[in-house]
């Protein structure tokens, strides 16, 4: 068959007519983008949630189930990972007006920047106080909006909070912990003769600890951590270890704008000093591991010793451990700092944010209350092995032989506990400030710098980062 | 009479023309909507992004005018610090992915085009890196160079030994951007390779077969009618590397995601990660990529001129 040249002329002219729709209808249309979910909130209507957790979709889905069974409404549970691709794909989401019922979020930073771009919604009158009083002590609080977070906002006018109320909430806490946490394997100290006690009491015993197992083995008896993103030990080790040596007031003035103590003060450089003690016992290749793989070769036995949060023990049982294998313990504080006992603050980690793009508002909120207090918190709990934010949840694990005592730690916490979490005392702007402290610190690992060369970089570090916030 | 029906079948004649460049113009016109989509609107908002400050969520956009170009380049010390040291890496990756390439590629293309037997099977084997380079091969590679990888374990057993590295080949800061540097150049030799041996094949066997008469050697050869002659290959080859090291940051992401200690960190990585990091600052990243542009456009331009002055 042929056709002629007007017919096909027509086909090609209709062909870029739907062609220019197709690519149009979702970028400019303030309309639903038809997602084949009706527009009407209501109690049966399905609910859906992202996350960018895949060790927490088994748990996400049994609270779903169960939320189900108790309300009649279906939850859909959809996950995005690596987090770089969920943040695309909410960006991307947000200006095709797709974004679903629910987002699992950064507790504090992430979910303040995301309501102030107007994607997620104030959830203040859903989150009342005796929810508030449900959660485990300092939850609640530490994942309110505050009038500091809002003024050290003001620096960078992109990611500026002044559109939000201070003390609101933008999400429901649904995970706890705390981040600054040891893993060890149980097998590699015994062969080392390590007792645990001993090494989780003090930062000397730590070290003198890590040392004993490297030195049986070098090639697995080592300390990993995902130092490919040099962050990760920061955060992680050094800080907590800084902080109890420190103390609070000296730990948040050095960071301050008047670097109060400084950072190449005698007692800094003795934090660095400490943590440079760890840099022999790391395991071989470190600083070419991303968080999942330092974990991963935790659990293939290429490490004896891992660095990370409550949040890591999930990854490694999905690795195939067993939590029979393993020790836990808070990064210990040295004997000779401030505070001689580390004391962890329960932060709260992730939060349900119901987005101002919700079809089902209504079954969004309840299954985020659910996830948050009710029932389904001890439900998610128990299935993913994470520290839930409900106390009543956390009680009901209790019992397990890993988390328990963790949980007891995070219960105990005075108003001298460390929060790894918390950066308010740093200057903002971006890139932050906390790369470039970060790969300073990480060089003492490389084993091309020292304590009193990084403590002197900190100080330029700093001083450039508070010029540029403004100071 | 005559007149009016001339004007008649002219008039019908240039009525015929229009509507077949109507037809033509309508029978592009999906391409040219397809262009104007995925071509003229990305870069036009591409450029636009270049001078807001956005983080990708906000409904609004910051008019920064030049500001974004300016920290970049030298208002904002620690950022333009970070570029002024990704620049340094791209330029040092330039420089060591291009030469080995043309040295790889070149002997590799002489010795196939004078294979007789099994030549087919031999280039399909040379071509298969650059049609597997991907995520699944970067990470075969990352796994060679791992501290107890195939490639300390090769150095190990054939007595090289002092030239393993406990570390890791990424894990050492001294080692990991030659060690990134040498896969890129593993997966642009096959495309040298593909290159000369056309360039080769190209060549009149007579001048070959009167050198070889006049008792020329091999290196002889190559050295001064091959290399000579060969000439265009190289510089487009050139500038294909060139354009592949300013452009290629998934190599940089997935062996090494800029580290160890930012020693990996090239600019399009750094570009990728100021647009797709924690703190998306897309008109860092989009200016940054602008920059990028007028740097292979001044690239281009000096290769263009080079070649023209040789040719």
């Amino acid at each position: 068959m042929t056709l002629r040249p007007r017919r096909l002329a027509a086909l090609a002219v209709a062909a870029a007519l739907a062609l220019g729709t197709a690519a149009c209808g979702s970028s400019d249309s303030d309309s639903d983008s038809g997602t084949g979910t009706s527009a009407a909130s209501g109690g049966g209507d399905p609910v859906t949630m992202w996350t960018f957790k895949q060790s927490h979709v088994a748990g996400l889905e049994a609270a779903a189930a169960a939320f189900e069974r108790e309300t009649g409404t279906p939850v859909e549970i959809e996950v995005t990972t690596p987090q770089e691709a969920y943040v695309t794909k909410l960006q991307a989401a947000a200006r095709t007006r797709s974004l679903p019922d629910l987002l699992s979020v950064g507790s504090a930073d992430e979910s303040f920047r995301y309501a102030a771009s107007g994607i997620l919604a104030d959830v203040t009158d859903d989150f009342d106080q005796t929810m508030q009083d449900e959660m485990l002590p300092g939850i609640a609080t530490a994942s309110q909006l505050t009038e500091l977070a809002i003024e050290n906002s003001k620096g960078d006018p992109q990611n500026s909070l002044a559109r939000l109320t201070a003390g609101h909430w933008y999400g429901i806490p649904y995970v706890a912990g705390a981040s600054g946490i040891v893993l060890a394997r149980k097998s590699a100290l015994e062969e080392a003769g390590v007792d645990a006690a001993r090494a989780s009491a003090s930062w000397e015993g730590f070290v003198e600890a890590v040392g004993a197992t490297h030195a049986r083995s070098e090639r697995s008896g080592g300390i990993v951590t995902g130092m490919q993103i040099p962050e990760t030990a920061y955060q992680w080790l050094y800080r907590p270890l800084a902080f109890n040596y420190l103390g609070k007031e000296a730990f948040d003035g050095r960071q301050s704008r008047a670097q109060t103590p400084a950072w190449n003060s005698p007692e800094s450089v003795e934090t660095f000093t400490l943590y440079d003690q760890m840099s022999p016992f790391w395991a071989p290749g470190v600083l070419s591991l991303g968080i999942d793989q330092a974990d991963q070769a935790f659990a293939q036995g290429k490490a004896a010793w891992d660095i990370g949060g409550t949040y890591t023990l999930p990854f490694l049982l999905q690795q195939g451990m067993r939590a029979e294998e393993l020790e836990m313990f808070p990064v210990p504080a040295s004997s000779r700092g401030e505070h001689t006992r580390a004391e962890l603050a329960a932060t709260p980690i992730l939060s349900t944010g119901v987005t101002t793009q919700a079809k089902n508002p209504e079954g969004a909120i309840a299954f985020a209350q659910y996830l948050g207090t009710g029932e389904g918190a001890r439900v998610f709990a128990e299935t993913a092995s994470e520290v839930p934010a409900s106390a009543a949840a956390a009680d009901a694990l209790a019992s397990n032989p890993l988390l328990g005592p963790v949980l007891d730690a995070l219960r105990a916490g005075s108003d001298q506990a460390f929060n790894g979490d918390l950066f308010a005392a740093d200057p903002v702007g971006n890139p932050p400030v906390k790369h470039d402290v970060a790969v300073e610190l990480a060089k003492l690992v490389a084993g091309t710098s020292t304590p009193q060369k990084v403590a002197d970089a900190l100080v330029g570090v700093y001083q450039r980062a508070w010029e540029k916030a403004g100071g | 009479m005559a007149t009016r029906s001339r004007r008649l079948r002219l008039r019908r004649e240039q009525a015929g023309d229009r509507r077949e460049a109507i037809t033509g113009y309508l029978f592009i016109a999906p391409a040219l909507a397809l262009f104007a989509l995925l071509g003229v609107y990305t870069v036009a908002y591409g450029l636009r992004l270049s001078f807001v400050e956005w983080n990708g969520f906000s409904p609004t956009r910051i008019f920064v005018g030049l500001d974004n170009f300016k920290d970049l380049l030298w208002a904002d010390a620690a950022l333009s610090e970070s570029v002024r040291a990704a620049v340094g890496r791209t330029l040092v990756v330039m420089v060591a992915a291009v030469i080995p390439t043309v040295l790889i590629s070149l002997p590799l293309a002489i010795a196939l085009n004078s294979v007789g037997r099994l030549r087919g099977f031999l280039q399909t084997l040379y071509f298969l890196p650059y049609v597997t380079t991907g995520i699944a091969v970067f990470y075969a590679w990352r796994f060679i160079l791992l501290p107890d990888g195939g490639l300390n374990s090769i150095l190990t057993t054939i007595g090289l030994g002092s030239l393993a590295q406990a570390e890791g080949f990424l894990g050492n800061p001294d080692t990991a951007l030659w060690a990134t540097t040498a896969v890129l150049v593993w997966s642009t030799v096959p495309i040298g390779v593909l290159l000369y041996l056309s360039g080769l094949q190209s060549i009149d066997g007579s001048l070959l077969e009167a050198a070889r008469l006049d008792g020329a050697s091999p290196l002889r050869i190559a050295t001064t009618i091959l290399w000579p002659l060969l000439r265009p290959i190289t510089a487009l080859l050139v500038a294909l590397v060139l354009r592949a090291v300013l452009q290629e940051f998934q190599v940089f992401l997935l062996m090494t995601n800029g580290g160890p200690l930012d020693k990996t960190t090239t600019v399009s990585l750094l570009t990728y990660n100021l647009a797709f990091g924690n703190n998306a600052a897309y008109g860092y990243a989009a200016a940054l990529g602008w920059l990028l542009f007028a740097f292979s456009l001044a690239l281009a331009a000096a290769a263009f001129f080079v070649l023209r002055r040789k040719g």
